[in-house]
């Protein structure tokens, strides 16, 4: 019987790019967390706007790379 | 597994402490006994609040002034940790209560480590997500599986959105959703890599040219520069030959040897003025002889020295009185007498001094003589002199010139003319070496200005490369994690579509197998779950059609079915340390009551789970009964 369990799903269709593997993890754990808390959703039940930044700078945080705003700066 | 648990000050316990094992272990006691508030009082501990309580002050006994709850329990990673919680109310303050939470890890006996701590600033959030990671029950997770409220079970028939969420799917939604947004704006700022890649490989180009052109500057300054120190050179040692030493010295030397020649004709002219010297000799020996002579004719001289003073008195006396005495011989002057003697010394002194000699004059030609012979001597002396020294230095004069026959005169007009032409020759080197020194230094003036200009141009060819080149690396990291995010944003959509596929399909199974081993009266043959509700529909053996399990007949059946499928909630997303189940038995009667219990009890499907019911289940050690022990 395949995994209920949603890391263990995202690891699988992971497999040929191991490399994402624990930065999906942690995204998806950290979305999540975010969902936990009623406070941060909407009337529909979706992520508001600041719990959807606060997993885009954690996606970010974790992939590495420039962040999108300094590099707007620096490009001028 | 929960091993402890302690309230102090909530709701209607004082202060008391709970030892708990695993398996099931059954909370009994009469209605409004608290045992519910023991499911509140570890809802309280894990996420600071209680569902439906507007704030923790209804939690407060009436005759505390704070409220705690201390929760010992085993996580999922196998370790002991002991989370604690309070509440209470500052100083001065009427109604407000302050919070506070510790979470330590029990080490050994006695020994624990602090994890998390309000007092060290730690926040709410870093709690909740620790506790989720050990013991994999989050808020949502402790509402909807791990805490079935009383009188609430058969509500989740119906479904429940925030199922979605539980099971993953929003999360994977949402994620691929911003995973997806994060690569636009990426690909977006990456549309602009190949514009900047040709800038950058252009100016690499133009820092390529930059720096030849540099490297040619660079090398004709060198070129230059040795030129100028050369021609500098040569224009100071024109100057130092210039004086040519050794023209100088001869000239020096001859001009000595020409004094020198001076002064031998000067002390020729000298001792030529000075006379003969034979002549002064004779002129001295006759002089000699003459005072000589003189000295023997004393006497005379004397004697004519006295006639004179006798004429001079005998001519006064006679002119002066008749009859006067004689000096000479006392008698009275007779003129006549007196007349003769005067003729007669007249006479003796005429013969006298026509062969007086005058010595003093003649002494004083001696003089003259000797002075002149002296001065003779001394212009032969001095003109010997004036010879040595002029051949001393026609010798030196010589020895700059040496073997050279040629008067000195002739030499050194000579080596003049020369000094002369080499010195025009030199002026002339020297005018074109100025000159030129005078075009190279002004072409490294030049080439200097072009140097700095290049070198700034260069300059800001490294900057703007630099810039560029950062740009571009930006942008290709970009590209890379634009990438990387779609192949996340896919993962998460495949994510999403297996579990929502998957979870309705897979709950409707576990739902039905718990179904079928907790009912005493089998009445579904066939469970279903909606994908898109979660609503549970269920298929009676009375008819072949599904319907909604929340319009299923008797109050007992729905509930069997709600508890089924918050137990295959349960068994799907955890496994859990522990379950709550507040009265799950409520509303059937005593023989199903017994029987739920008792098969609740064999499904294993949690390491503990307490279970509060009006019902004496259990063996002593898997009881207890809070209405002999609560205060």
């Amino acid at each position: 019987m395949a995994s209920d369990n949603p890391k263990q799903i995202l690891e699988t269709i992971l497999g040929d790019r191991s490399d994402l593997i624990a930065a999906a993890g942690a995204i998806f754990d950290h979305a999540q967390y975010l969902l936990d808390d009623d406070e941060r959703l909407t009337k529909t039940g979706a992520l508001d706007g600041v719990g959807r930044d606060q997993l885009r700078a954690r996606a970010l945080e974790t992939l590495g790379g420039p962040a999108p705003d300094v590099e707007a700066e620096d490009a001028e | 597994m929960i091993t402890r648990l302690r309230l102090k000050g909530f709701r209607r316990y004082v202060d008391e402490t709970f030892e708990l094992g695993p398996g099931v272990t059954f909370i009994n006691g009469r209605n409004n006994a608290g045992k519910t508030t023991l499911f509140l009082a570890i809802e309280y501990a894990l996420t600071g609040t209680v569902s439906g309580a507007r704030s923790q002050a209804v939690l407060l006994n009436p005759n505390a002034k704070g409220l705690g709850v201390e929760l010992v329990f085993t996580g999922r990673d196998g370790k002991t940790y002991k989370l604690q919680r309070l509440h209470q109310l500052p100083p001065r303050a009427k109604s407000k209560l302050v919070g506070a939470f510790t979470l330590k890890e029990v080490v050994g006996e006695g020994d624990e480590r602090y994890l998390l701590s309000s007092d060290f600033q730690d926040h709410e959030d870093a709690l909740a997500k620790k506790l989720a990671e050990i013991t994999g029950i989050s808020r949502r997770v402790l509402h909807l599986a791990v805490h079935v409220r009383q009188g609430e079970i058969a509500q989740i028939l119906d479904g429940d959105a925030r199922l979605d969420i539980a099971l993953g799917i929003t999360a994977a939604t949402t994620a691929n959703e911003e995973m997806r947004s994060l690569a636009l704006e990426d690909e977006q700022a990456a549309d602009a890599l190949p514009g900047l890649e040709a800038t950058l490989a252009h100016l690499e180009r133009e820092r390529a040219a930059a720096t030849t052109d540099t490297s040619a500057l660079e090398t004709r300054l060198a070129g230059l520069r040795t030129e100028s120190a050369t021609l500098t050179e040569a224009i100071e040692h024109a100057e130092e030959v210039a004086d040519d030493a050794a023209f100088e010295a001869l000239a020096d030397a001859v001009e000595t040897w020409r004094d020198a020649r001076g002064d031998v004709e000067r002390a020729e002219d000298a001792l030529e003025g000075a006379g003969d010297a034979d002549a002064i000799e004779r002129e001295r020996d006759e002089l000699e002889a003459a005072i000589a002579d003189a000295e023997a004719r004393r006497d005379e001289t004397a004697r004519l020295a006295d006639l004179r003073s006798q004429i001079a008195r005998r001519t006064k006396h006679l002119a002066a009185t008749h009859g006067a005495t004689c000096e000479y011989c006392g008698s009275t002057m007779d003129r006549a007498r007196g007349a003769a003697e005067l003729a007669a010394w007249t006479t003796e002194a005429a013969a006298l001094e026509a062969d007086a000699v005058d010595e003093p004059a003649l002494r004083a030609k001696l003089r003259d003589a000797m002075r002149e012979q002296a001065a003779l001597t001394a212009a032969t002396a001095a003109l010997a002199r004036a010879r040595t020294a002029a051949t001393a230095a026609e010798t030196a004069a010589r020895a700059h010139e040496p073997g050279d026959p040629r008067s000195l005169e002739e030499i050194l007009e000579e080596r003049r003319g020369a000094a002369e032409r080499g010195k025009l020759e030199r002026a002339t080197t020297n005018a074109r070496n100025e000159a030129r020194l005078e075009a190279v230094t002004a072409s490294i003036d030049e080439i200097e200005t072009r140097a700095e200009t290049q070198a700034r141009r260069g300059g800001e060819l490294d900057r703007e490369h630099a810039r560029t080149s950062a740009e571009v690396d930006r942008l290709r990291a970009r590209k890379r994690r634009a990438d990387d995010l779609r192949v996340l944003a896919s993962a998460f959509k495949e994510l999403q579509e297996q579990l929502r596929t998957r979870a309705a399909a897979e709950l409707a199974v576990s739902t039905f197998a718990i179904y079928e081993a907790i009912a005493v009266d089998r009445e579904v043959v066939g469970v279903e779950v909606d994908p898109a509700r979660y609503q549970v529909m269920v298929t009676s053996k009375d008819t072949d059609v599904a319907m909604p399990a929340s319009l299923a007949q008797g109050g007992g059946h729905r509930l069997l079915l709600g508890l089924a499928f918050r137990l295959a909630l349960v068994q799907r997303l955890g496994p859990f340390p522990f379950m709550l189940l507040d009265e799950p038995t409520y509303g059937l009667d005593e023989y199903h009551r017994h029987a739920l219990l008792q098969r609740i009890a064999g499904l294993n499907l949690c390491e503990q789970i307490l279970l509060i019911t009006h019902q004496e289940m259990g063996t002593p050690d898997r009881r207890i009964s809070i209405g002999t022990v609560a205060a």
